[in-house]
């Protein structure tokens, strides 16, 4: 126990991973903008060779990419789809009542297709290669400029990092109760609908129960230790924005500027 | 109920990135009606041994024969209630599964899912409260308003309160006051009298000496001595070797033997070294 991934951060030593977690959290909103740019297939194939370059950096297999496609791939159908059947205008070269094909809705298509895949591909690349707390970190400093309007920013990354803290906390405590009840004879996804509601109830009560004793320690530890709400506190975890973080953002207008010039 | 293990290993989320072993290759056998110990540091895989007892966790590859059940890689997760009813798992912290309103319904929780009527599981929590040695004062009261020592005694009873034949203790008194601890040894002890087929999981090797028939020392994932206490004990080299300790009768016999004093074997226990100290002292008569 103790060493399952949080999120689905890979842990690896590649260009990628390095950067700054802003950089890549700054980078990720940029590339989902700039991808409405393109508007046809040599903007599509420049945002294609980008991300897989991309991808090919960050030495992680291919294959947790096409995972992270699992779970949207019926939005993505279901888009695509309707992308396809309803798009009017070109030659429709087959026609049923509202239904149409042509040349035009199928390249629709097929670009709605790209989008979804090369958002999906750039945001999983985010949580591959950076650490959730290195991500809550990132947040934090992001929303720094808030501050002014006085927005508690980092009471909130506080939080953040708090609670993404508990998960693998509450996860492995959840496997133990459950366990632990299991061992006293509850069935677990059998029975009546009824019967498994029921089976819930001694897992929720000692979860309830132990997620407010951890928080209670953890208030009185960090009050014991002089905590007094984030003012003024130095990091422990430093972010460093190095000269390659810099290279990546210029890089991006450098794609941006790609994309305008080839979009028709 | 005999438990024998053939070359059983777990693999921890054996398809990720992160596998890593939690068994590798173990294969020991516990006699029906005997008192086991496991020890070994913290993350040896003890844990990890006992879930498989009654198939919390599956081997990964091999076999596991307990009673007449043979549990493998293939064994499916329907029909394992039988199991078990008869093997009881004790866990690390047990009062973190106390949920219900009352001590008694929390009791006879176990029993009730193993099929025994309301009334009867109630009669049952009763008997079990007495075992445990709590008051039948606290049978309606909610087990979070008891002691943490008290809530102990609580998950015991519900554990009990099934009537397994083997009972698994996974360092069952960790953070009790002395007394607390002692009664619930002597709890245990008076059990495996009974019959029953202990199991225990512990760092107190005093305990170990004094109540184990065998011993089974893990280290790493691997299974790397199976023998008496009184033989494990004695061997210093191997106990450094695994980081393990002796129990305190033993560390003081030790001593002794460098002030001039002679053991054939080094005494485990209290009863043992004050046998042997008072025959060599002369104050033995008859």
């Amino acid at each position: 126990m103790g060493k399952m991934i949080i999120g689905r951060y890979l842990p690896g030593k590649s260009l990628i991973h390095q950067l700054d977690p802003r950089c890549k959290f700054i980078a990720t909103f940029i590339f989902v903008a700039i991808v409405f740019l393109a508007n046809n297939w040599q903007t599509y194939l420049a945002l294609t060779i980008f991300v897989l370059s991309a991808v090919l950096l960050s030495q992680v297999s291919l294959s947790f990419f096409i995972k992270g496609v699992r779970p949207m791939i019926f939005l993505i159908i279901f888009t695509v789809a309707l992308q396809m059947l309803f798009t009017p205008g070109g030659h429709p070269f087959w026609q049923w009542g509202i239904f149409s094909l042509s040349a035009l809705s199928i390249r629709n298509g097929l670009f709605i297709f790209m989008r979804f895949l090369l958002i999906i591909f750039i945001s999983t690349l985010l949580t591959i290669t950076t650490t959730p707390l290195q991500m809550a970190d990132a947040v934090g400093a992001i929303l720094k400029p808030l501050k002014i309007v006085h927005f508690p920013v980092e009471e909130v990354a506080l939080m953040l990092s708090i609670a993404l803290q508990f998960i693998p906390l509450l996860s492995d405590e959840t496997t133990k109760i459950m366990n632990a009840q299991r061992a006293r004879g509850v069935d677990f996804g059998d029975g009546s609908i009824l019967r498994q509601i029921k089976a819930i109830i001694p897992i929720l009560i000692p979860l309830f129960v132990s997620s407010f004793n951890i928080a209670y320690d953890l208030s009185i530890a960090m009050e014991s230790r002089g905590y007094q709400g984030s003012e003024n506190r130095s990091k422990y975890r430093q972010l460093k924005w190095h000269f390659q973080d810099s290279l990546v953002m210029l890089l991006f207008i450098v794609l941006t500027i790609i994309l305008i010039i080839l979009r028709s | 109920m005999a438990i024998t293990f053939k070359d059983v290993t777990h693999v921890y989320q054996a398809d990720g990135p992160l596998a890593f072993e939690g068994l590798s290759h173990v294969s020991f056998e516990i006699p029906t009606g005997s008192f086991s110990a496991i020890i070994g540091q913290t993350g040896s895989g003890k844990s990890t041994l006992v879930q498989h007892m009654n198939a919390l966790l599956k081997p990964t590859s091999g076999t596991i024969q307990i009673g007449k059940r043979l549990i493998t890689p293939e064994t499916k997760n329907k029909h394992l209630k039988p199991l078990r009813q008869e093997v009881g798992m004790v866990f690390q912290f047990p009062e973190q599964q106390l949920f219900a309103e009352t001590v008694l319904e929390d009791i006879s929780f176990g029993p009730q899912n193993f099929g025994v009527d309301a009334a009867t599981a109630k009669k049952i929590a009763l008997q079990m409260l007495e075992l445990v040695k709590l008051p039948a004062s606290v049978a309606d009261k909610s087990p979070f308003d008891l002691s943490g020592g008290q809530m102990r005694r609580v998950a015991i009873a519900g554990v009990l309160a099934s009537k397994p034949q083997v009972l698994i203790l996974d360092e069952p008194t960790a953070g009790l006051d002395p007394q607390g601890h002692e009664e619930l040894m002597e709890l245990f002890a008076q059990l495996h009298q009974q019959g029953k087929t202990i199991i225990l999981i512990s760092h107190q090797m005093e305990d170990v000496a004094q109540y184990a028939q065998q011993v089974l020392v893990m280290d790493q994932a691997h299974l790397v001595r199976t023998a008496s206490p009184q033989s494990i004990f004695n061997d210093i080299e191997f106990l450094n070797q695994h980081h393990l300790m002796q129990p305190e009768s033993t560390q003081f016999a030790q001593e002794l033997v460098q002030k001039g004093f002679e053991f054939a074997q080094l005494p485990i226990t209290e009863t043992q070294i004050i046998r042997e100290l008072l025959k060599q002292l002369g104050g033995l008569h008859g």
